[in-house]
């Protein structure tokens, strides 16, 4: 049997698949060629290691799972089309809501004339910026969604995974970002019109 | 490398504990988490690549297969079924991360990288050489990879799983196993 024979029994070897007369070939092989029992050692070491290191930390358990399910924490999460319309619509009556206020609330604060012109020109040069992070926020809006279906699931469960409240957290900044931008923009928008 | 000796259900045992769990015996769904909670998440683990992710589609799968529980045509044939569930959920999960790496990437930020995780929780140089290796194996290699060794499945239990024939398996499997040697000559295995 040569050694490339043998090497490609190694794999059937560890799975317990080989013929008896395979297994004596390997067997016998392996006890006269150095190099190639160095290197079944080197295999099943190997895999040893990868299997410890691909294996979960820690699982649930079988109970803990099998309770959650039973106890309804596994409602169905909202739905997608609900999630993005929550997603898209928060901001939008946010939006509705405070620019109104913010704009007549500047306007009286700082009214628009002759002298306070340049004041306003910066105002709305930084406002333009926001502008454009508040619709580049608009690709957030997977976040807002995960934001939103995140905190539907966690009605009843003691504790969000790190990966939800990561996602939470991206959501909350995306949505104040968004509700800045679009806010602050309609501001600018007054002024022009005024 | 012997694996334990593990007492699996057989299918007409797995197609009894569905009917039982169908009928609101909590024991028997109690039994098929236990039978395929690891086998859930290896699935979701060669899918995503990272444990905890893994862990999270996995048990969204749980969840949505204890749902759907009445409208499992074939109760034998259950762990294919919740196979499929927890692939599809952790494709899902695969393409929301994507999503948000692209949408984070365009404020100059990213994602935790999966490999972040891996300083805090390995303590050898070798356990993270190999997580790194399992995780560089193409999935539908890392898939089998993980039934067989860590969810300590024959070839023809993950044959069955995942719609493959036995000798499909052994195939991926041993070319898994040649990657991941090789891989370990070449670089020295953390060494």
């Amino acid at each position: 049997m040569s050694c490339r024979r043998v090497r490609s029994l190694f794999s059937g070897r560890l799975d317990r698949a080989l013929s008896a007369a395979e297994e004596g070939g390997l067997a016998a092989h392996l006890g006269a060629c150095p190099a190639c029992a160095a290197r079944w050692e080197r295999y099943v070491r190997v895999l040893a290691i990868a299997a410890e290191a691909a294996s979960p930390a820690a699982l649930p358990g079988a109970a803990e799972l099998a309770r959650r399910a039973r106890a309804g924490e596994a409602r169905l999460p909202l739905p997608r089309a609900a999630s993005v319309a929550l997603a898209w619509g928060i901001p939008l009556l946010a939006f509705a809501w405070f620019s109104r206020a913010v704009a007549d609330a500047l306007s009286i604060a700082v009214p628009i004339g002759p002298e306070t012109l340049p004041l306003h020109a910066v105002a709305w040069g930084v406002l333009y910026v926001a502008f454009a992070l508040g619709f580049q926020s608009l690709l957030f809006t997977g976040d807002l969604v995960g934001m939103i279906r995140w905190l539907w699931r966690l009605r009843g469960e003691p504790a969000g995974s790190a990966m939800g409240s990561l996602g939470a957290l991206r959501g909350l900044g995306a949505g104040l970002l968004a509700f800045a931008g679009w806010g602050t923009s309609w501001y600018g928008v007054r002024i022009f019109v005024n | 490398m012997d694996d334990p000796p593990k007492r699996r259900l057989d299918p007409p045992e797995i197609a009894a504990c569905v009917e039982r769990a169908r009928a609101g015996e909590p024991a028997a769904f109690e039994a098929l988490v236990k039978e395929f909670e690891r086998m859930a998440w290896s699935v979701a683990y060669s899918v995503l690549g990272n444990a905890e992710a893994a862990g999270e589609a996995a048990q969204e799968g749980w969840f949505e297969a204890y749902r759907n529980l009445a409208r499992l045509r074939d109760p034998a044939r259950f762990g294919a079924w919740l196979a499929r569930i927890v692939r599809f959920r952790a494709c899902s999960a695969r393409a929301d991360r994507w999503r948000k790496a692209l949408s984070l990437s365009l404020v100059g930020s990213g994602l935790p990288e999966p490999a972040a995780k891996e300083a805090s929780c390995e303590a050898s140089e070798a356990g993270i050489w190999a997580r790194r290796a399992v995780e560089a194996l193409p999935a539908r290699y890392r898939e089998v990879f993980l039934l067989r060794h860590v969810d300590g499945r024959e070839a023809a239990e993950i044959a069955a799983l995942l719609g493959l024939t036995v000798k499909g398996v052994n195939t991926r499997l041993r070319r898994a196993r040649e990657m991941l040697l090789s891989r370990w000559d070449r670089e020295g295995g953390g060494a």
